[in-house]
């Protein structure tokens, strides 16, 4: 044994040098690369691919959803203005039911090739180029109202419109509960904020409301020779992606990992409720939104990478006088009422339709839900968990440029309002509450019937 | 601490090609950034170059993983022979039946062009193969096994890395196509590393 482990350690030695002298891997690998074309070349290059680009993912989006419009009867999301789409949209493989499929183990499943596409990460429109993507309801007011160019020359935004949340969302705000929404249907901009929001809003709050609708320079909006709009750009504003403070869907790719080809897509997340909420960033796990809205200068806007900042001319927030008056801000933001749930959480049986009840109880049960999305506490555990999908499907394949890997550690999103919030997921890959109930009765192992599948969506719509 | 360093070979095996194609089976994904494209490339303005004309990436690429395959068929071979542990020796068969076939592939797509392929190893393979070399038994097993491991996350790294940075769309097809054997070679590579040393999986 001993002789053993001093042969070890000899080699250990010996290899050590070698490892400290070893090729690493290109820096593109980490850091972003310098643009190496003039950028008449690169936008004429961009705009001739830009068809081809878009059919690449509408074939992605069309193998594994049907984007057709099939509402939820009688829903409405909060602001009264858009149905909730309804339905399992989630495309089976051939020769399976959604039954079958959760009666099967993840080795079988994944040995079959049998994991529903719909289910696996859901690609950015252009991987390789990544970036901020907005819908097209956001370009067209922030052109109106500001005269600000959010329209890409590479890119267009990919989902349909009506898997896109109500726009503009109303605006909730835990200082006046009394008030109900209080955006008057418009989205709040640079423009218009003061009108709207004096005499409601304290002076500090007023101050992190015009810095959150400030536009900054952004990878991809700015004013270097790199950018992805036609003129030399102002930047973005936090508001473009979490317009009202709730979410456009906007879309981008996480700043945590590396490389480019790994980096999965983000769905924007909500701020409401922001207030309850203890761990921010679906990896980054950010203690306060104070840092988060500091550091937002690092991965939203420049997806983690400093060195890139620096040259596009970063705004970074001021710790003591800027963060805190966002934070500030931010952290008025209530969720919609919800006149069904009591003071704990949990729903009123005087007020729930029985079938609600029926999905509490699966919810709170056979279904798991509850384990991590505590009623308490806001239906968050202020967690991350890993819920191990690859053990449904191999990792590696390529879908329009991103490898498909495991996604670790996520965290726990809130699902107060959640109806508001398509698509779900941290990356958008499930466009109904339906579709989420069958993914997570796949993952779980939780073998729900039809029955308490569609009560666990109609419990979904009442939160 | 030691154990870790020991066994972190530097390597980039071209592992596999279960996958037997033609060379553009997968579509290749969009060029993004123009980062590393020459002015003056063919076809630019379509955004899709002509083929065989890499940029700097795929020249990059090309010859990484022509070293690592080359490493990864010799250490096959060796402890194909010299492994102790039957699942190693199985194991390292079938990193050389596999890597032959990629290799003849890679081969055939870096023929010409710019992409001169190394003929003989580098100096860390050199020295990982030489430290193979003196090792039996059961020191022999681990520390191949680890280095297997080393060797195919880097080379997972190294192949993700080009799928979108590349240009040549046979590189990057290439890549897109082997990158799940990869994968499969590394989950196989770590099971091997636990059951041997205790390791997590």
């Amino acid at each position: 044994m001993r002789a053993q482990r001093f042969s070890w350690l000899l080699g250990a030695s010996v290899l050590f040098y070698v490892v400290a002298s070893a090729d690493p891997l290109p820096p593109s690998a980490t850091y972003r690369n310098l643009p190496s074309l003039p950028f008449d070349t690169a936008k004429a290059n961009d705009e001739a691919a830009k068809p081809k680009v878009m059919q690449q993912q509408r074939d992605v989006l069309n193998e594994r959803y049907d984007l057709a419009d099939h509402q939820q009867p009688g829903v409405m999301m909060s602001g009264g203005r858009k149905p909730v789409q309804g339905g399992v949209r989630v495309k089976l493989p051939g020769g399976v039911t959604w039954d079958s499929l959760g009666s099967m183990s993840p080795e079988e499943i994944r040995s079959r090739k049998l994991l529903p596409a719909g289910f696996l990460p859901l690609p950015h429109v252009k991987q390789a180029t990544g970036g901020q993507v907005f819908p097209e309801n956001e370009i067209k007011e922030i052109g109106f109202q500001e005269g600000r160019d959010l329209r890409r020359f590479d890119v267009d935004f990919d989902l349909p419109e009506r898997f896109q949340p109500e726009f503009p969302a109303p605006i909730f705000l835990t200082t006046h509960p009394e008030l109900g929404d209080v955006s008057q249907g418009q989205l709040l901009t640079i423009r218009n904020y003061y009108s709207l929001m004096v005499g409601i809003l304290t002076p500090v709050q007023m101050e992190g409301l015009r810095l959150l609708l400030t536009p900054f320079p952004q990878e991809e909006f700015n004013q270097t020779e790199d950018h992805k709009v036609g003129e030399q750009s102002l930047g973005v504003t936090c508001l473009d992606c979490h317009s009202n403070f709730h979410t456009n869907a906007a879309f981008h790719q996480t700043p945590d990992v590396r490389p480019q080809a790994a980096r999965f897509r983000l769905d924007t997340v909500s701020l409401r409720g922001l207030f309850d909420q203890q761990i921010h960033g679906s990896k980054r796990s950010l203690r306060s939104v104070e840092d988060f809205s500091e550091f937002e200068q690092r991965t939203a806007y420049f997806n983690g990478d400093q060195v890139s900042a620096q040259r596009k001319g970063v705004h970074l927030p001021e710790r003591h006088d800027q963060t805190v008056m966002m934070a500030q801000m931010q952290n008025i933001i209530d969720f919609p009422p919800a006149p069904k749930l009591d003071p704990t959480g949990h729903l009123d049986p005087r007020k729930a339709s029985q079938q609600e009840l029926a999905g509490e109880q699966i919810f709170m049960g056979k279904g798991k839900c509850a384990q991590c999305h505590v009623p308490q506490t806001a239906f968050m555990d202020m967690q991350m968990h890993d819920l191990k999908l690859e053990r449904f499907y191999e990792p590696g394949q390529t879908v329009n440029g991103l490898v498909m890997l495991p996604d670790g550690p996520i965290k726990t999103f809130t699902l107060r309002g959640i109806k508001d919030s398509p698509p779900y997921l941290h990356d958008g890959r499930l466009p109904t509450l339906a579709d989420t109930v069958e993914f997570f009765n796949l993952v779980l192992g939780t073998r729900l019937t039809q029955q308490e599948k569609d009560s666990l969506v109609s419990y979904l719509l009442a939160l | 601490m030691k154990h870790s360093k020991l066994t972190s070979f530097r390597g980039l095996p071209v592992s596999v090609l279960l996958i037997v194609g033609p060379a553009l089976a997968a579509d290749p994904p969009p060029i993004g950034n123009p980062a590393g494209m020459a002015p003056d490339t063919p076809g630019v303005y379509e955004a899709h170059p002509q083929l065989q004309h890499p940029n700097t990436a795929d020249l990059l690429f090309a010859r990484e993983a022509a070293l690592g395959a080359m490493a990864e068929v010799n250490a096959g071979k060796l402890a194909a022979r010299k492994a102790q542990n039957p699942a190693i020796k199985d194991f390292a068969n079938r990193m050389v039946s596999d890597h032959t076939n990629a290799n003849g592939r890679l081969a055939a797509l870096e023929k010409g062009d710019r992409m001169n392929v190394p003929d003989q190893l580098d100096k860390d393979h050199k020295v990982m193969m030489d430290q193979l070399g003196k090792l039996d038994g059961r020191d022999f097993d681990v520390a191949y096994i680890r280095g297997q491991v080393t060797d195919h996350q880097k080379t997972a790294q190294l192949y993700e890395w080009i799928i979108d940075n590349g240009q040549d769309p046979r590189l990057t097809s290439y890549a897109m196509e082997t990158l799940p054997a990869v994968m499969r070679h590394l989950e196989m590579a770590r099971a091997l590393q636990a059951q041997l040393t205790g390791s997590a999986p």
